[in-house]
């Protein structure tokens, strides 16, 4: 196993460079100039010039990518070309909001999706099973952005019993920062107020972000259950007289994961990078706004910043999925 | 059974209830806290430094932390002493001697004083970002005493004055403090604030919120309705701003879409703002190219366009046509200048004139693709180009790759959209900017590459010259110039859109401050 994970971990180098590369050089090819950027929209000629030789944008693509991975293997990712804070600094304001969003929007998934698979898995009922996959696919198909705005307007608007946007009440100041994740630092820091407070705002966002997921995933559960509830071990726990319910959570579920954990790990992926609508619409303030406002002002060191994290904790997802494999089938040994 | 159902229900119960105990309800209350007044911006602002303020996004936050030596009065484009008490300018215009008035406190408990100013002045002409746009003559400053300072200058110009409505003066004690490596202080001021303003800035969280609450020793004092505290919440969809401001938890948002504004306008509860901007859209037409290289046809094509058709299609009414190349309120805008305007039949004889009676070309358009309203105006360019047989490819661009584009001429489109949003009401910052001959290329913003000797000179007289009516005469003949050779098709001037509660008063547009929200004279009419 140990050997297994440093493989990876040594594979994961390679992509990280290999993503540094792409990221580096497409960025600059794409029309925009940072350097006009941080003079301003209305700079003159010899002002951008000026700020383009004090950003070290003159100097030849190669050199300056040199430059920045010297500086990336110290563990520094550089200062934003436009606002000359610290991108690792920035990264941490705005990364833990967009992953408390995403585990979030994933126990929503895994709380919601996962039964409704199961049942629909099980169920003899036909009317609850067509309605369950009919569902399932209005859920993947729905638009996020709609979905978010109709949500707004009937929880928040008409209702009222939900917030609209933000993280926090604007009255409500945010806990001491530790990790930056409200409802863990309230926790810490004995906020219950707080926790509250943040908890009710992460339900429309999450929600939202995990309405494709839900139904993505209902569908995955149903389709691993019924591959394998035909299968002769299940006819035998059956035969040997287990109840339905052993046989099923037994047998046929445990068998059945290894897909659903799988695609697990993309939707983890797909939750990190799908934010940025769901960040806009509820005016949330995580990685995809701070990926949008690099891309919107050319900010090559914020877009390769937001491109490592969102790799990095890709591989890492995927990395801790393929390590539960061995305890979901034994019959899986890394080597 | 395949679940147990009793413990299920049991779990289900107990998670409702925890929900239930959640959700009270009432999260639209924050609207009437009354000394709280809550703004819903679209856009927030990348950095506290005020030096950036020719950003709006910065000048919102500025115009409440810093006071400025001078600042325009609300509603028009004429200014009133704010830090200084008089000011003395040199005959040759190459120096100006402010005198400030004593006793101006910044947050820190700190008097404002000579060195301050000229700190700041250092300050901009050592960074030379944003603000610096407008005071490129300015090259520095010296101290006369602890109340005097003289603001000097390398060429004279008529509208420094104006310009420094922007230069917002930092406590230079407070800021040398927290420099460091000699970045001037910027990466400190990009999270606070270093002014003497009615507001202090208390908290920020980047593209989420920032809060400012009064500066109790402000030394225009408290007198009369203002509120306390203000919250700025960062809402960029416009429809979430929206709901926000129905459900109470806004008391103010800016608004752009035009459906939007009519949507609020039917309702009583709401305030709707339509503040004429200096903002003018203009079409560029690419001088250099092959065809439009004939001031005919570039004439001709800006009498196809169907501008009464842009203001009511494109923006539902809320802009008006503009009259000439600088809108209402700009220093030097003449009044009588006739509103473009459509004349088909005009278009066709001059085609026919240049030589192409039947059109029979292709011109490339560039637009911003991600605005409703400029993807309207290629569309009814598209149309009126058609009645003189000329094809307009659409280029849907966005700006940082729309200046590069226009940075060669090998790239640059044949037709393309540019607005101007001067950061004060000057005219050289729409002629010198939009048409002088060095703009072309290379990140300038003469789009049109037009470049003409007559029209270059005149252009550099009138960016010096100090006598108003001699500078007006000036522009007046850029004016004639412009009017016969068309580089630019004068489009339309923008409205600022904005709604608020009905009991949301005080609030006055600031033309040269466009999209600037001042707390200071806002506040509730039932306070």
């Amino acid at each position: 196993m140990g050997d297994y994970v440093l493989r990876r971990l040594y594979q994961a180098l390679w992509v990280l460079i290999a993503v540094t590369f792409v990221t580096f050089f497409i960025s600059n090819m794409l029309p925009g100039d940072p350097a006009l950027s941080r003079a301003g929209q209305f700079a003159t000629i010899e002002q951008v010039e000026k700020t383009r030789k004090l950003l070290g944008l003159d100097q030849p693509l190669h050199i300056q990518y040199i430059k920045y991975m010297e500086r990336l293997l110290s563990g520094d990712l550089g200062l934003s070309i436009v606002s000359r804070q610290p991108v690792l600094k920035e990264l941490r304001d705005f990364f833990p909001a967009t992953l408390e969003l995403t585990i979030a929007a994933l126990c929503f998934t895994l709380t919601v999706g996962v039964p409704l698979g199961i049942i629909a898995g099980s169920t003899k009922s036909r009317w609850l099973k067509s309605s369950i996959i009919t569902g399932s696919l209005i859920g993947v198909g729905i638009p996020v952005f709609w979905a978010g705005l109709v949500f707004q307007l009937v929880f928040a608007g008409r209702l009222d019993i939900l917030p609209l946007s933000g993280r926090l009440t604007l009255t409500v100041p945010p806990p001491p920062s530790v990790t930056n994740m409200y409802l863990i630092d309230s926790i810490l820091a004995g906020q219950w107020n707080t926790f509250k407070d943040a908890l009710i705002h992460l339900i429309l966002p999450a929600f939202t972000l995990s309405l494709g997921q839900i139904g993505a995933m209902a569908r995955t559960t149903n389709s691993a259950m019924a591959s394998v509830i035909h299968r002769d071990y299940v006819r035998t726990a059956h035969a040997k007289g287990l109840s339905e319910r052993k046989v099923l959570w037994r047998h046929v579920l445990r068998n059945a994961l290894l897909p659903v954990v799988t695609v697990l790990g993309l939707y983890v992926a797909f939750m990190l990078n799908g934010a940025l609508l769901i960040e806009i619409i509820f005016s949330w303030g995580g990685l995809g706004t701070y990926a949008w406002i690099g891309i919107f002002r050319n900010d090559i060191t914020v877009i390769m910043g937001v491109t490592l994290t969102a790799s990095l904790t890709f591989m890492f997802v995927n990395l801790v999925i393929d390590l539960t494999y061995p305890f979901l089938d034994p019959r899986i040994q890394y080597g | 059974m395949l679940f147990n159902r009793k413990k299920h229900l049991l779990m289900l119960s107990i998670a409702m209830l925890f929900v239930a105990s959640l959700i009270g309800g009432g999260f639209a209350a924050l609207a009437q806290d009354m000394s709280t007044l809550v703004i819903a911006l679209a856009g927030s602002p990348p950095t506290f430094d005020p030096l950036a303020a020719s950003d709006s996004r910065v000048d919102t936050p500025s115009i409440n932390l810093y006071n400025t030596l001078l600042q325009y009065l609300p509603g028009v484009t004429e200014w009133e002493l704010e830090l200084a008490e008089s000011y003395e300018q040199a005959e040759d215009g190459l120096s100006y001697t402010f005198t400030l008035k004593p006793g101006v406190m910044f947050h820190d408990g700190t008097e404002v004083m000579a060195e301050d100013v000229a700190y700041t002045v250092d300050r901009l002409v050592a960074v030379n970002i944003g603000v610096a746009r407008s005071l490129v003559m300015v090259t520095g400053a010296d101290v006369i005493d602890d109340y005097t300072v003289q603001i000097n200058l390398s060429t004279p110009f008529p509208g420094f004055l104006g310009a420094l409505s922007r230069l917002y003066i930092l406590n230079s004690e407070l800021v040398m403090a927290n420099t460091v490596d000699d970045d001037w202080g910027q990466t400190w001021l990009q999270n606070n604030d270093a002014g003497s303003g009615p507001y202090v800035l208390t908290s920020f969280t980047p593209e989420q919120e920032f809060t400012i609450e009064r500066f109790d020793d402000y030394h225009k004092g408290w007198e009369g309705n203002h509120v306390d505290r203000a919250i700025f919440v960062v809402i960029k969809e416009e429809s979430t701003r929206r709901l926000s401001l129905e459900n109470g938890d806004s008391h103010w948002i800016q608004v752009g879409s035009p459906e939007t504004l009519d949507a609020l306008s039917e309702n009583p509860a709401y305030t709707i703002n339509t503040d004429p901007t200096l903002n003018q859209l203009y079409f560029a037409m690419n001088s250099r190219h092959p065809i439009l290289s004939d001031a005919r046809v570039r004439k001709a094509l800006s009498l196809v366009y169907d501008f009464e058709g842009h203001v009511e299609l494109a923006r539902n009414g809320y802009a008006a046509i503009a009259k000439g190349v600088l809108p209402p309120g700009i220093v030097c805008f003449d009044a009588s200048t006739p509103e473009s305007a459509m004349d088909v039949e005009a278009a066709q004889a001059l085609m026919a004139e240049a030589g192409y009676a039947d059109g029979g070309f292709e011109l490339t358009m560039a637009y911003q693709g991600t605005s409703p309203e400029e993807t309207a105006a290629m569309q009814i360019m598209q149309a009126g180009a058609a009645q003189l047989g000329i094809t307009i490819r659409p280029m849907a661009i966005e700006w940082p790759a729309k200046v590069q584009a226009y940075s060669s001429q090998e790239t640059a489109p044949d037709v393309g959209t540019v607005w101007m949003f001067p950061s004060l009401p000057d005219p050289d910052q729409f002629f010198g900017r939009l048409g002088h001959s060095s703009q072309g290329g290379g990140g300038g913003i003469n789009f049109s590459w037009y470049s003409n000797a007559d029209n270059d000179a005149l252009l550099e007289a009138g960016k010096v010259e100090l006598d108003p009516e001699a500078r007006c005469e000036i522009y007046k003949q850029v004016q004639a110039i412009w009017d016969a050779e068309t580089p630019y098709v004068n489009v339309v001037v923008g409205m600022a859109l904005s709604a608020s509660h009905a009991n949301v008063k005080g609030y006055q547009w600031s033309p040269p401050h466009s999209y600037t929200q001042n707390v200071y004279q806002i506040y509730f009419d039932d306070m």
